[in-house]
């Protein structure tokens, strides 16, 4: 049990100093591999809207 | 060193110092008295009763940094057996005693001391005050001196009765008074081991014949049933022999004449077997030991029995042990130099020193079997006042004989071992047990996991804490923005460019708003300006407070902030898409409420704050409560349900009246 218990231990400790150097999270995200440039999204905010949207409706 | 020939056989007679006056010789006896040049015959000393003790005359030691010699001893004798009391010779020109009785070695001076008891004034257990140290009763004896050898500061000639008194103290100091004058001597001084007196010169240990003592038996027939028996080791000191094949205890003291003690009927014939071979030997803990008695023992509580087996261990050097069975659980016991504390606690012995015991139970002992041999007479239907105490791995043991109860008491202390280590070490004919429950001082194995995994814990969720505090020193805000949310003007914010340097990170949006009765919903994107890869998340805040029956309260929280995982280097902006309201539609989506006018109608304030390298405090409690936590307390349950159960066979089991009654 001990001897686990230090492996489980030293497990947690890495995992858990890796994923919070290395940026792993839980976060719900999506990526849009192209998105509109900065540019177009500064010219027309709206152009973004429609990828971005996720049919949110409040509280 | 002055040598002479004995008058009587001729053989080389020492005086080992020049002030010793009397002396024996080895071979025949005759009682030597110098008188300047002259030696005058004063008569035969009785044959010394054969022993095996490792002390010689002639065997030097140390105690306490002084060296010491062996000048000569007396022979005791009481009920129960006999024991030495050898005469020392100190470098430094002193004397001194060395009593050594069933392996324990007491070495002592005669004080002075004005006002002792008398013997008949004397009770067990009494407290004396002697030079400034509390000594107790443990022994009130009538033996007789039966024999002697060496040089004697006193002329010994024939036997004397020899009333005495051990007393013990908290530590290895102990005492005895003598009144074989009638008038007490004190003598004082230290229970010492065995490897501590560093002897020299020590009899050679197949010598059992000595030069003077009677022959030693080394095989006898039992007088009850004719069976023949082979001596142990300790044959020359052994008192009774239950026979092996009709269990009569045969009184083996008078080696010219045995006689029973107890006779065993038909019924009594059909005794248990011992489960380790008698007369075998076993290296355990470091000396080698022979197996020489066995005693079946019980006790009754409310109709049950309680049995329990006590084997008797013999080694010359470091005197008797007991190895106990009880339960499928072993003990290795030995006698106690000192009395325990009112609340016991142990003084001296090494090992257990500073340790408390407490009080587990007491109860009847009784003896339904003996086998083999003892160091004292033993009897059948024996019974003895048993108080047991605990401080696991060990068991002090307070035992007074219920028949001569106004004449000893005996403490021991005994150490928990496994029945692996006894396997190894002895020769068991039984097969194991199967064992429920734990022993009375068997270690809680628990415990040692209970503070390991607590232990351990505390490092792992110690080194997560300094790596976050690591992390929030590293932590770097890049950008900070503030917006304002409208009525009747674009929704959708862009911040201005900002860099994430370093490596793939993550990286931590802040808001800070002024939000009051209202949500606020952000569809956001990160986007690297360069490559236009975006990544899309979302965040909702909602504050509301209010009074109600005159009493404040708040709901929700103006601020928030969340991880944006795995960002790459590079130059980023961060669309925010935001929706606020109060009800169910958010209301910065349309023109202003206040009569469709085009005013700006301010709706909520938004401070945006962008940083690097984020401590993940929530793992951080996550790993602490659910990864590690549970362990230390699982051992913690286990623990306290072991000591219950342990503590539900005594005397004072958890949850009772008496929690705290240590007697």
């Amino acid at each position: 049990m001990k001897k686990f218990f230090t492996i489980w231990c030293a497990g947690l400790l890495l995992g858990f100093i890796g994923c919070n150097y290395f940026g792993f999270y839980y976060t719900s995200t999506e990526t849009m591999p192209k998105a509109p440039s900065v540019k177009t999204i500064r010219n027309n905010p709206s152009a973004f809207r429609s990828f971005s949207s996720h049919g949110f409706t409040g509280k | 060193m002055f040598e002479i020939s004995c008058p009587s056989c001729g053989n080389p007679v020492q005086f080992r110092r020049e002030s010793s006056v009397y002396s024996t010789c080895d071979a025949c006896g005759s009682i030597l008295l110098r008188k300047n040049a002259n030696i005058e015959l004063l008569g035969k000393a009785a044959d010394l009763q054969p022993d095996n003790t490792p002390l010689q005359v002639g065997t030097r030691g140390q105690y306490k940094g002084q060296g010491f010699e062996i000048l000569g001893r007396i022979q005791i004798r009481q009920e129960e057996g006999f024991w030495n009391e050898w005469y020392l010779g100190y470098d430094n020109g002193s004397t001194g005693w060395l009593g050594e009785a069933l392996g324990e070695y007491f070495v002592s001076f005669e004080v002075k001391e004005a006002k002792l008891p008398a013997f008949r004034d004397i009770a067990l257990n009494d407290k004396f005050k002697f030079k400034g140290t509390d000594f107790f009763v443990t022994n009130i004896g009538n033996s007789v001196v039966s024999s002697y050898e060496g040089e004697l500061p006193f002329l010994m000639n024939g036997s004397y009765n020899l009333p005495n008194v051990d007393l013990r103290s908290h530590s290895t100091r102990a005492a005895t008074l003598d009144y074989s004058d009638g008038d007490p001597i004190l003598f004082i001084g230290t229970y010492e081991e065995f490897e501590d007196l560093r002897f020299t010169n020590l009899r050679d240990p197949d010598e059992h014949i000595q030069r003077r003592t009677a022959a030693a038996v080394t095989t006898m027939k039992c007088p009850a049933c004719g069976g023949p028996h082979t001596m142990s080791s300790a044959g020359p000191q052994s008192q009774s022999m239950a026979c092996e094949y009709c269990g009569s205890i045969i009184d083996i003291s008078n080696s010219n004449q045995y006689s029973i003690l107890w006779q065993a009927s038909q019924k009594e014939k059909n005794q248990p077997k011992p489960r380790i071979k008698l007369n075998s030997k076993a290296k355990f803990k470091g000396v080698e030991w022979e197996v020489i008695g066995c005693q079946f023992k019980y006790s009754r509580y409310e109709g049950t029995t309680y049995p329990w087996e006590e084997y008797l261990c013999y080694e010359r050097c470091h005197g008797y042990r007991y190895l106990i069975y009880s339960k499928g659980h072993w003990s290795w016991s030995q006698t106690l130099h000192e009395v325990p504390t009112n609340n016991v606690i142990l003084q001296s012995n090494k090992g257990v020193r500073g340790k408390t015991f407490k009080h587990y139970e007491g109860y009847e002992g009784h003896v339904k079997a003996v086998f083999g041999e003892f160091p004292y007479k033993v009897d059948i239907g024996a019974r003895s006042d048993i108080q047991d105490y605990i401080a696991p791995p060990y068991g002090l043991s307070r035992e007074c004989d219920l028949v001569t109860k106004n004449r000893e008491v005996y403490w021991s202390i005994a150490e928990y071992v496994t029945d692996d280590e006894v396997r190894r070490a002895f020769q068991v004919t039984h097969k194991k047990e199967y064992v429920s429950g734990i022993g009375s001082f068997e270690p809680n194995h628990h415990v040692s996991t209970m503070w390991y995994t607590a232990a351990v814990g505390a490092v792992t969720v110690c080194l997560a804490f300094l790596f976050c505090v690591f992390m929030e020193m590293q932590n770097t805000v890049v950008h900070s923005q503030d917006f304002l949310i409208e009525t009747n003007s674009e929704p959708s914010k862009l911040t201005k460019e900002f860099k994430i340097d370093g490596h793939t990170q993550a990286v931590e949006v802040d808001f800070d708003t002024d939000l009051q009765n209202r949500w606020l919903y952000f569809d956001l994107a990160l986007v690297n300006t360069t490559t236009n890869e975006a990544t899309l998340f979302n965040k909702s805040l909602s504050y509301y407070s209010g009074n109600s029956g005159g009493e404040h309260w708040s709901e929700g929280s103006k601020n928030g902030h969340i991880i944006v995982p795995r960002v790459k280097p590079g130059t980023y902006v961060l669309r925010l898409d935001p929706q606020t309201g109060t009800g169910n539609n958010p209301d910065n989506l349309e023109p202003g409420k206040s009569g469709g006018d085009k005013k700006h109608q301010r709706l909520a304030y938004v401070k945006v704050k962008i940083s690097t390298s984020p401590a993940y405090w929530s793992w951080f409690f996550l790993i602490a409560l659910l990864g590690i936590l549970p362990f230390p307390c699982l051992y913690a349950f286990l623990w306290y349900s072991t000591e219950s159960e342990r503590w539900s066979n005594s005397d004072h089991p958890w949850g009772g009246d008496d929690d705290d009654d240590d007697d």
